[in-house]
């Protein structure tokens, strides 16, 4: 993959890469300006303190490109490996692909089409529950642009984007002076609603703190009001938390919104209720299309997690949790999620791409992770890398490496990577193991042991 | 990793938490004091919680440094409670904690949230390793395990069973 690009130039001895993108959190900002000294990052102009963190903590890996077993190994023996592993396996699991390029994603899907693999993303741990009450309910939604240039209500429901998304407020739904919202900050209301008084919750003119896992309850509530129906005043503040006088309140200002958003976060999807949460705000945005213009967007997490849900429903027509396992995909999530997959001890291998759910999965999960062969791909070391059977450190997208991530509203941006790494790219591992799984199936196909 | 609270180990004892006190016991005392009473003598009542694990800027600038790295570990490796309710326990910032799900417990320093940020009865802490461990398997066909709003026990532990630095 080219990892050149042309929006470099040369200032006070340093490299400096314009337009350069961020890919820690689904803001992908694509504004940022990298200073680079050789082969590290030493400003980046424009980001906030997670995308500083981000390029100013990617330096070369001093560690070997691949191990198995621990053992330092070459790429190749560890391809080899790794295609052994998955192509053997009775059950293989592909998971992770949120924070890297859409062309290795591409691959993935491939691999596990080859295999007949089971294939998810870190959308099952996100929104997954909000990819669910999509298909059951529709999304009333625009881009990141219309809201900046148009929306006069933000809400935010168990979302805190002051830490998770720092420049959510600045670049695109709070500050911003947009075409029908000339005065910005002062042209827009914004509503927080939360279990806690989070740093979100200090910008905004209305906080309203709810009941933990109450959400539906209280969604239903708005859902009631728009449509004029009477409501048991008691009920609402005992299971809300909150008189009936804030949610009448929020509604007379949801109606008289000239163009309102709900941005929701893993408040919501997290949460018991979880998929049912996201189907009632996603009902809710619905209904306030009876009355104004109303649109409603998960805020997503990682870089390119958007990505990966728009490459697998293109290549199989589902977002996540799809398993091949029949030569033909099937989603069900709860069954070909990763979580469940592993919790329920099915997998008998894995290739972890991106992701760390040695650390961020359920105890039973990781245990049989653990307890099988796995592959996993990872510029840093971490819990997942250090479990695995073959582990590779691979060179950092959008910092290393060019291709394409889509920002949380589905926009495609190309990355500009700013020095090159030692390391392979994931998207070469990931191509030199589906070379080999490609092989052994056509072998396997003119022996006569499969169909095509 | 020494940073947590240095009069912890002067205020907890050594002997092991009482569980399931009965509340009629509590009723003719008060709270406050019997808490302080029980921490000197090394228990602490069992109480509930719900926990709500979350992203933090200390824990999202800790991954790019790297998940070995000390801001990482210190950021996912504290529990967040509200002043009022370390009070009405007898706490004191840094104090070893055990929190108990139905799936799993870990041993971390508790301190006082800033400001208003938690109201009583709620406990933050940054996702990671230690918020994974009080997670089930079960997913309700969704997917996702419940990982935030969990139903949760505090009891007072001892500073030396404290998990922080110990990530896998
Ligand atoms: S908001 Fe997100 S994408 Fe933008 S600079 Fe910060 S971390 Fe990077």
């Amino acid at each position: 993959m080219s990892r050149s690009t042309d929006a470099e130039a040369t200032r006070g001895g340093l490299k400096i890469v314009e337009d350069a993108t961020c890919t820690f959190c689904g803001c992908v900002c694509d504004d940022i300006e990298l200073h680079v000294q050789d082969d590290h990052i030493v400003k980046a102009k424009k980001a906030c303190v997670l995308g500083t963190s981000w390029f100013l903590n990617h330096e070369v890996e001093d560690v070997p490109s691949c191990r198995i077993e621990g053992r330092p190994a070459s790429v190749e023996e560890g391809i080899e490996r790794a295609a052994k592993i998955l192509y053997e396996a009775r059950y293989p699991l592909i998971y992770g692909l949120s924070d890297t390029t859409c062309e290795s994603q591409r691959v993935a899907v491939s691999i596990a089409d080859w295999i007949g693999a089971n294939l998810d993303t870190t959308t099952s741990v996100c929104h997954g529950p909000s990819g669910m009450a999509f298909q059951g309910v529709g999304e009333v939604t625009c881009s990141l642009g219309e809201v900046r240039n148009r929306a006069d209500l933000i809400i935010f429901w168990g979302s805190n984007p002051a830490e998770s998304h720092p420049r959510h407020f600045t670049r695109y739904s709070l500050m911003p002076k947009g075409m029908f919202v000339p005065g910005g900050r002062k042209d827009r209301t914004c509503v927080v609603i939360d279990v806690r008084k989070t740093k979100s919750a200090r910008a905004a003119d209305v906080f309203i703190p709810i009941r933990p896992r109450k959400d539906f309850e209280a969604l239903w509530t708005l859902r009631a009001l728009a449509a004029e129906i009477e409501v048991d005043l008691e009920q609402v503040e005992r299971e809300t938390g909150q008189p009936l006088v804030v949610w009448q309140d929020l509604m007379d200002r949801m109606k008289a919104a000239r163009f309102g958003v709900i941005f929701f976060g893993m408040g919501l999807t997290m949460t018991r209720g979880k998929h049912a949460n996201s189907e009632a705000l996603l009902a809710l945005t619905r209904d306030m299309n009876r009355h104004t213009r109303f649109v409603c967007k998960p805020n997503r997490g990682h870089g390119n997690v958007t990505g990966a849900d728009n490459v697998v429903s293109w290549r199989t027509g589902f977002p996540f949790g799809v398993n091949l396992g029949r030569g033909y995909p099937r989603f069900n999530p709860g069954e070909y999620t990763a979580s469940d997959v592993l919790a329920n001890r099915e997998a008998d291998a894995a290739m972890i791409i991106a992701s760390d759910p040695m650390a961020n999965f359920s105890q039973p999960a990781r245990e049989h992770l653990k307890s099988i062969p796995y592959v996993a791909l990872d510029p840093k070391e971490t819990p997942t890398t250090r479990a695995a059977t073959v582990a590779f450190t691979v060179a950092t997208y959008g910092i290393n490496v060019a291709g394409t991530a889509y920002r949380m509203d589905d926009v495609p941006i190309p990355l500009r990577p700013a020095f090159d790494s030692p390391h392979p790219s994931d998207y070469e591992i990931l191509r030199g193991i589906e070379r080999r799984v490609q092989k052994w199936y056509a072998a396997e196909v003119r022996s006569g042991r499969w169909e095509v | 990793m020494m940073w947590w609270c240095a009069s912890r180990t002067a205020t907890i004892g050594n002997s092991g938490p009482v569980r399931s006190s009965p509340v009629w016991l509590f009723a003719a005392f008060d709270p406050l004091a019997l808490c302080g009473m029980l921490r000197q003598a090394g228990i602490m009542t069992n109480e509930t919680f719900i926990l709500i694990p979350g992203r933090t800027s200390d824990q999202g600038c800790g991954i790019s440094e790297g998940k070995y790295a000390q801001r990482y570990s210190q950021a996912i490796s504290t529990v967040q409670m509200n002043a009022d309710d370390m009070k009405r326990l007898g706490l004191e910032e840094g104090c070893a904690v055990r929190i108990r799900s139905e799936f799993g417990s870990v041993v971390l320093p508790v301190v006082a949230v800033k400001g208003d940020e938690l109201p009583c009865g709620l406990l933050f802490m940054a996702y990671g390793e230690y918020s994974s461990r009080l997670m089930g398997g079960e997913t309700h066909g969704s997917g996702m395990p419940t990982s935030k709003g969990m139903d949760v026990t505090i009891e007072s532990a001892d500073p030396s069973e404290i998990d922080t630095g110990r990530i896998s």
